[in-house]
């Protein structure tokens, strides 16, 4: 491949991936470090273009991402897992327009998971994912991928069921089935 | 709570809704990234002792150069990157853990011992099971098949090792197999530069 044509592709892979990639990376990441980790992988994406599948690059691209989050998640005292972060955030400063902890049963219940269910679920439900695909990010097979999709949606199910849409926060008479 | 109502209730939370960024930051951060690739292929001793360097850690240096290695790409401080991901499915070995009460006849740890293993590799774990422990390989020491994932698998005992060894995601760990089970008694274990040192004295470097 020529510099050109490098550039080139590099060019139109980039503005395939930006964005999914960006909020892949916005649902794992404090705010502040979203630029730094979408910048490694780029550069990934980059040193690695002959490499990239041609037809739908997202999931190798979320692959690398999930490996550059794992890195950094290493190096760096300072990372807050993204379920933290929002517990704490959303129950602190509520956004203009939530009520307080708004989704914080959800975050709360994610949090709940074991890691790789957690990754698994989120691919699913954010980044849209199926079995297969999410089997090409985590490196697991298919098969292994819709069994713990399949428990950890149950899991999930339980725990947000057993704290109610906002920990309880709903009046009674709002339960109450009609 | 069925499962259209559970991914409801998921994407309703999702941080990421609608957090859609302005167009040129992509061509920007594209250009940026060729020209700092630039600069960092250029002298190794840049990639050695610049602040890349510093930021990931030896082991997923040790797994990317492998994976680097496998497909023919060699770039100079490719040790940076993460293990991308492969396009084929990974082959995976599968080898048996000792059973709970297999303990009684350990032999003191010696390199002589080490030497005839069959099986010798370093990898991290990558998913720990009630049942079962999955390695990614980033050497093998001897005994290699081409797998990129060890599977350890146990019967009726639990997935440790006896000596306190247990498997935890993430992290990284030496292991020796004989007629397809794992040896314990210390000859298989989490990472450590003395094990290491072991395993290169007993099966060369």
């Amino acid at each position: 491949m020529s510099d050109t044509d490098a550039t080139a592709r590099f060019t139109v892979l980039a503005r395939e991936v930006a964005l999914p990639l960006r909020r892949y990376v916005a649902r794992r990441v404090d705010p502040a470090s979203v630029d730094d980790v979408v910048s490694d992988v780029f550069l990934v994406l980059w040193r690695r273009l002959s490499d990239v599948p041609a037809e739908d690059p997202l999931p190798w691209t979320y692959a690398v991402a999930r490996g550059c989050l794992a890195n950094r998640r290493r190096s760096a005292a300072r990372h807050l897992r993204l379920v933290d972060r929002l517990a704490r955030s959303r129950t602190k400063s509520p956004s203009p327009g939530e009520g307080p902890g708004e989704h914080a049963d959800v975050h709360a219940a994610l949090a709940g998971l074991r890691e790789l269910d957690r990754e698994i679920v989120m691919l699913w439900a954010w980044e849209g994912l199926p079995p297969k695909e999410i089997a090409a990010v985590t490196g697991l097979t298919a098969n292994a991928v819709s069994i713990r999709l399949h428990r950890a949606k149950k899991e999930l199910a339980r725990r947000i069921g057993k704290t109610g849409p906002i920990g309880g926060q709903i009046p009674d008479e709002e339960r109450r089935p009609r | 709570m069925n499962d259209d109502e559970l991914l409801a209730r998921l994407r309703a939370a999702d941080p990421a809704a609608g957090t859609d960024a302005p167009d040129p930051w992509v061509d920007e951060m594209a250009e940026a990234t060729m020209r700092e690739n630039d600069q960092l292929t250029t002298p190794l001793t840049t990639i050695e002792s610049g602040r890349r360097r510093a930021r990931w850690p030896l082991a997923a240096a040790a797994a990317a150069v492998v994976a680097l290695g496998a497909t023919g790409v060699l770039l100079s401080g490719a040790g940076d990157e993460p293990a991308p991901p492969s396009a084929r499915p990974a082959q995976v070995m599968t080898l048996g853990l000792p059973a709970s009460d297999a303990m009684g006849s350990c032999l003191a740890f010696s390199v002589d011992v080490l030497r005839p293993m069959e099986v010798a590799f370093s990898g991290t774990a990558t998913v720990v099971e009630s049942k079962a422990v999955t390695l990614r390989v980033d050497r093998w020491y001897k005994g290699g098949d081409g797998s990129q994932l060890v599977k350890l698998a146990t019967l009726d005992g639990a997935v440790a090792l006896e000596g306190g060894v247990e498997f935890g995601e993430g992290r990284r760990y030496l292991i020796t197999a004989t007629g397809g089970t794992v040896n314990s008694c210390g000859y298989s274990s989490e990472w450590t530069p003395e094990m290491e040192s072991a395993f290169d004295e007993a099966f060369g470097k």
